[in-house]
């Protein structure tokens, strides 16, 4: 299940056409699309449902929930295999060092009444946020495994799919915000000038921070998801 | 990751000194904390490389970034996560922990050792990751193979060392003897660790060097330059069609028949075949040599009643008109077949009386169902226990082998009834 930016939630478009539009179209329509011309579609049904028709609301959401439920299957798993191949301590079971931080990744920890008060747009601007830096920093950390530990092939395989995952949500969470009318904002890159130069113990370090960070943002954005399901979803 | 404190980090720099090294790395651990604290700390050195065997003397500094004043007091060390004894680390000064290891083993994983600092309460200050080992030993027994001629599979062993403790990087290079360029191999792993492939662009009729190069952190190794030239090292697939059949009612001989491998055969070559064969239930081969350039063979002396597994494989011998072998391709696929089986078996042992009941349960049983089906397929006036012996034997017989076995003869029969077939019926 590895979408890049909103294709599958593109797909699943074509099934909640316009209302008006004739049954017997739908079929036809769903057949004629090939992968390519996807994309070209999606920018061409967004237009109309910018103002939020609710049907696709509430289905985009949905969509964005059940993906990001997906993805917190296998977020643990993804920590417990990079610890794995780090060799000890971090491979010790039961390891944990909340005091390592990355600057470069704002935590997904946030006090619960603030987080209950958020608006709609800030909500999901705030995880969009975090999982464009995670993509960015998923990347990192497979560019340096690639060169730590070049046969752990389970690993890198598994990082690789956490950051098309994390872009997928990313599209996802898009595709509300813009049926919400609110400005995605442009990519920023998060890393900037902070990699080079790392040592080996601090790729290592980096690299369970961030898988780390990754599965606290998938469990923060399914609450994120959760409350905007509430609202919005029938 | 790097805190951007102040001003920020300036990478931009030409080469850093030792001095900016230690400022940026002092930088780098801005973000990791310690518990409640909030030092800041560095090894020295980073990642160093070194020889088993040798010894290391590190340090850890902290400094300050809080209000707290840092101190080296109650600071340890780990190795692996394994606390080091307090009497290896000493205070230096007031703000450093010093460590001093001897004789170090070699790494544990290939992404080398962790010695960390921690905090009194136990978080990570700062780690440093050892990577001890050895140089590689020079790769040795580079052999090579071409299938049909198309590509070149080489395989080496690494050295009698074999385990160096460090990511080993192997690399298969190989140039034409006469003309300049290296080239080197891209396709690893093809066939174990120590392998690689070479797909395409071999000329023939020339001589190629080929040499393995070994590399990790401690240095490199270079091989011996084997010479080959692509046509003394060919081999091919299997023979296809492996056929195995009985002769007649020979119970000591089965025909193997099959064909020559398609890949090669526009090229003039005397293929060299050989067989093996065993009983089912054995695990040793009996190996048929100097089967030249035939595509079938007569296997005697064999057991009758017997199941076995034959199989075939085949050597490029000759190519272009060469006088010298190939290499042998793997074997075919197992085939299986029977010899028949002996007719005398059925009558020995058993003392049954001619036309009498025989005494044991089983023979009785099956007796019983001979004749009810000689009732229902013929008329046969001649019921004999030879004829029961016959009839024992083409069961097995149907049951146990796949190949065409033409049976003569017949039971004369009554009008209407079915015409069926006994082995060797004279009646």
């Amino acid at each position: 299940m590895t979408n890049s930016l909103g294709q599958g939630s593109c797909r699943l478009k074509k099934w909640r056409l316009d209302p008006h539009r004739e049954i017997s179209d739908l079929p036809l329509t769903f057949f004629l699309v090939s992968q390519p011309v996807v994309p070209c579609l999606l920018s061409l049904l967004q237009a109309p449902f910018v103002l939020g028709a609710p049907v696709s609301l509430a289905d985009s959401i949905n969509q964005t929930y059940n993906l990001a439920l997906y993805m917190q299957k296998n977020t643990s798993v993804l920590v417990q295999t990079y610890l794995q191949y780090q060799g000890s301590p971090f491979s010790d079971p039961g390891f944990s060092a909340p005091e390592l931080q990355l600057s470069s990744l704002a935590p997904a920890a946030v006090p619960f009444t603030l987080w209950r008060g958020l608006g709609d747009g800030e909500r999901l601007l705030q995880v969009h946020r975090a999982f464009s830096a995670l993509a960015q920093h998923l990347q990192l950390v497979s560019d340096d495994q690639a060169d730590l530990n070049p046969g752990s092939s389970v690993l890198l395989s598994q990082l690789a799919a956490a950051r098309l995952r994390a872009q997928g949500l990313m599209g996802n969470i898009a595709s509300v915000m813009t049926v919400l009318g609110v400005s995605i904002p442009l990519e920023v890159d998060t890393l900037g000038s902070a990699p080079f130069g790392a040592s080996v113990f601090q790729r290592k370090c980096r690299g369970y921070v961030v898988t780390r960070e990754y599965e606290h943002w998938t469990d923060r954005a399914v609450q994120d998801l959760a409350v905007l399901k509430a609202k919005y979803v029938a | 990751m790097l805190r951007a404190a102040g001003g920020g980090l300036r990478l931009g720099a030409a080469l850093p000194t030792a001095r900016t090294m230690l400022a940026l790395a002092l930088l780098a651990f801005g973000a990791l904390r310690a518990g409640s604290g909030s030092y800041l700390a560095v090894i020295a050195p980073q990642d160093p490389t070194l020889l088993i065997g040798s010894s290391l003397h590190a340090t850890c500094s902290v400094s300050v970034s809080g209000g707290d004043t840092p101190t080296a007091e109650g600071l340890y060390w780990t190795l692996n996560g394994r606390r080091l004894a307090p009497e290896l680390s000493q205070v230096l000064n007031a703000t450093t922990l010093g460590l001093a290891l001897a004789n170090l083993n070699g790494s544990k994983q290939q992404s080398g050792d962790n010695l960390v600092c921690h905090a009194r309460d136990g978080s990570i200050l700062a780690g440093s990751c050892l990577y001890v080992g050895l140089p590689p030993e020079k790769p040795v027994n580079i052999s090579c193979w071409s299938k049909n001629m198309k590509d070149l599979t080489c395989r080496w062993f690494p050295g009698t060392q074999g385990e160096t403790f460090l990511h080993t990087n192997y690399t298969l290079k190989y140039k034409l003897r006469w003309y300049g360029q290296d080239n080197t191999c891209q396709e690893y792993h093809t066939v174990g660790p120590y392998s690689c492939h070479i797909p395409k662009d071999l000329a023939l009729f020339t001589p190629y060097e080929i040499w393995v190069e070994a590399t990790n952190r401690l240095g490199s190794a270079r091989s011996e330059v084997v010479t080959l030239d692509i046509l003394d090292v060919v081999t091919t697939d299997p023979p296809p069609d492996v056929h195995v059949s009985r002769v007649g009612g020979l119970e000591d001989q089965l025909s193997v028949h099959w064909n020559s491998p398609p890949a090669l055969k526009d090229f003039l070559f005397q293929a060299k075949y050989q067989i093996r064969y065993r009983v089912e239930d054995s695990v040793e081969w009996k190996v048929v040599d100097d089967v030249s350039n035939q595509t079938s063979c007569r296997l005697a002396g064999l057991k009758p009643g017997t199941v076995y597994f034959v199989q075939v494989r085949c050597n490029p011998f000759g190519i272009y008109g060469s006088k010298k072998a190939g290499i042998w391709s793997e074997w075919s696929h197992p085939t299986a077949a029977s010899t028949p089986r002996s007719e005398r078996q059925g009558s020995s042992g058993a003392c049954e009386p001619r036309g009498g009941e025989p005494s044991s349960m089983p023979v009785r049983r099956e007796l019983k169902q001979f004749l009810g089906w000689l009732k229902k397929h013929s008329y046969c006036p001649n019921l004999s226990f030879r004829l029961y012996d016959q009839w024992r034997a083409w069961m097995q017989k149907s049951h146990k082998t796949r190949n065409q076995h033409r049976t003569r003869g017949s039971c004369p029969r009554a009008d209407g009834a079915r015409r069926e077939v006994l082995p060797g019926d004279k009646l």
